[in-house]
């Protein structure tokens, strides 16, 4: 039986390697470094899952986890980066001229802000995790990582129902970046 | 294209507002500040910032005072100039044992 990635699934697996019920003391180190690297993949599938949905709303489960095989995590973290440097973070590039009008209403909504934020805090301590020998892993801080994981996904489904042209136009962004960077 | 320098007299600036600050239940006892090369091998500033130990019988922050402290140093360091990649990274104070520091220690693996 074929069984998807499921982004609750994901968070799951991270509270559990980070001990996020457990008594005193620290998991491994490895299960920490796992645990950082689940936190940003559940918000990874969780937005490219909404993008394959927002493309194809009508396709079947099967066709749009194919795909959601095209997407790259540069991309991704290209239009939340657009995001965050129209909020004028530091580092982070701004929009193309030609849709910085958008990325500036997008601006406007503080839990898009914290979502794109969130991908590009995970999505550099799941470099740290998987490649970094001197990056510290700390049950507090991972635990961490992954509450601010679940609170973008909340907070995309909020952008979702409470704002659904700005969700549309985020949506849109996330699944054009590639043609309109070239 | 060459990449500006950081300059170290705002990160100071960024480091000595960071610690007068207090994000609602999260206070930080030390910020140190290292050039460094992010995920997309740019040049980034990293913030390792080690915040007194979560409240008793907490096993981290809570997150609404987290997210209040990542937007205020993101946010503070714009005001300031500094337009390299800004990454804060978080640290308790009290660092407990992890599970094979044991093992690691005795086998040097």
């Amino acid at each position: 039986m074929q069984r998807a990635i499921r982004p609750q699934w994901l968070l799951r697996q991270a509270d559990e390697l980070a001990g996020r019920f457990a008594g005193v003391g620290q998991p491994r180190n490895a299960d920490l470094r796992r645990a950082a690297s689940a936190a940003y993949y559940a918000l990874y599938h969780e937005l490219v899952n909404r993008v394959c949905e927002h493309l194809q709303p009508d396709a079947t489960d099967a066709k749009r986890w194919t795909l959601s095989r095209l997407f790259a995590h540069r991309n991704v973290l290209a239009v939340c980066e657009w995001i965050l440097g129209a909020t004028g973070i530091p580092g982070a590039k701004g929009p193309p001229a030609r849709v910085r009008a958008a990325f500036q209403r997008m601006r406007t909504s503080t839990r898009l802000v914290d979502v794109a934020l969130a991908f590009q805090t995970l999505q550099q301590a799941r470099h740290e995790a998987d490649y970094d020998h001197l990056a510290d892993f700390t049950r507090p801080a991972t635990l961490s990582l992954i509450d601010q994981s679940r609170d973008a996904i909340r907070k995309l489904r909020l952008v979702a129902s409470v704002s659904p042209p700005m969700y549309q136009r985020f949506m849109t962004h996330l699944a054009m970046c590639p043609a309109v960077s070239r | 294209m060459g990449e500006a320098p950081v300059p170290s007299e705002a990160v100071d600036e960024l480091l000595a507002w960071i610690e007068r600050h207090g994000f609602g239940s999260v206070w930080v006892e030390h910020a140190l500040a290292s050039i460094d090369r992010d995920a997309e091998d740019e040049a980034a500033l990293f913030l390792s910032l080690t915040l007194r130990d979560p409240g008793k019988g907490k096993a981290t922050w809570p997150l609404r005072d987290v997210l209040a402290l990542r937007r205020g140093v993101l946010e503070k360091a714009s005001e300031l100039g500094l337009t390299t990649p800004v990454y804060v990274r978080l640290n308790p104070t009290t660092e407990a044992p992890q599970d094979d520091d044991e093992t690691a220690t005795q086998t040097g693996t």
